[in-house]
């Protein structure tokens, strides 16, 4: 009878033993390797090692000019996140790898006057040169364009083309599709 | 009253041997359930474990293909990057100038179009719209 009594407590610490025990199952964090991403700095090797995946990256130079390309770009980069409980390490890593692809790149204008019978004209038994005239160290050039006469200046829109640069035998333009055009 | 105490004792005992059963039974089924969760945890960590490794892997094979992209361009290529493009998990765009000989070739995997060309003097320029395949 007694006996009876002590095996129910045992039981009965047993039970509630069982009932407040709690698996804890040890798990070892995650660590994903990540570099503070400055948007404004062209960091390639940031973007490269960085562990998180990238969702969305974006390079764009500014102010694209054909004969003036600037080494001065836009990043927009975005990540996917993992959605676990993990340790996010934020290592900060000097900038390494560079690529000269980012790098800055001048072309002459007047070697592209060089070819100038190579590039398309605008209409050429309509549209020609007429000459120029340097007017306080401006130059205007002089065009027949349609049986009136107009003068425009260098870097003035022409239409949908910008006009390039002005030379002593026409004029050199470039249309939207970054294609270059002729008057002479 | 010897025989009243003995019928007390009696029920008391078959009292506590119920209770005892009891007791027994809730031990098992509670056994189960907590084991049953224990499997559960378990497996959704395991679940949990594959998808990080599935992400880290998927993450170093993207920063490959953008490696081999860049590598392409600086290498294969005399190029000036105009515009880069990329959204995972598409294929990286790019638009690029570049600065070849004349009549010159390369080989790539990657599809272009050539958006526009013109030649100088010794070299000839061309843009060109590049995708990862």
């Amino acid at each position: 009878m007694r006996y009876k009594f002590l095996i129910l407590l045992f039981l009965l610490i047993l039970l509630l033993f069982l009932k407040n025990y709690d698996f804890n199952i040890k798990e070892s964090s995650k660590i994903i390797n990540s570099y503070n991403m400055d948007e404004d700095v062209l960091d390639m090797e940031k973007i490269l090692k960085t562990e998180k995946i990238i969702n969305k990256l974006n390079i764009k130079r500014n102010d694209f000019n054909l004969l003036n390309i600037k080494d001065d770009f836009t990043l927009y980069v975005e990540e996917k996140d993992f959605e676990l409980d993990y340790i996010e390490n934020i290592v900060d890593i000097p900038s390494g790898e560079t690529y000269s692809f980012f790098d800055d790149y001048h072309i002459q204008v007047e070697d592209i006057w060089k070819n100038k019978k190579k590039f398309r004209s605008m209409d050429p038994e309509k549209v020609f040169f007429s000459g120029v005239v340097n007017e306080n160290g401006e130059k205007i050039a002089y065009i027949y364009f349609y049986e009136s006469l107009l003068s425009i200046k260098e870097n003035e829109l022409f239409g949908d083309r910008k006009v390039l640069k002005i030379f002593k035998d026409g004029i050199l333009l470039i249309n939207s599709k970054n294609q270059f055009e002729v008057i002479m | 009253m010897i025989l009243l105490e003995s019928k007390v004792r009696k029920i008391l005992n078959y009292f506590l041997n119920i209770l005892i059963f009891f007791m027994i039974f809730l031990l098992i089924t509670n056994s189960y359930i907590q084991f049953d969760q224990y499997l559960k945890t378990k497996r959704e960590i395991n679940y949990q474990n594959t998808l990080f490794e599935k992400y880290k892997v998927e993450s170093l094979k993207q920063k490959k293909d953008l490696k081999e992209f860049f590598d392409f361009l600086e290498n294969d290529l005399n190029s000036y990057l105009i515009e880069f493009d990329y959204t995972y998990p598409l294929s990286p765009n790019a638009t690029v100038l570049i600065v070849t000989g004349e009549n010159s070739e390369f080989k790539t995997k990657y599809d272009f179009d050539i958006v526009s060309n013109f030649s100088l003097e010794n070299s000839q320029i061309a843009i060109l719209n590049i995708r990862g395949d």
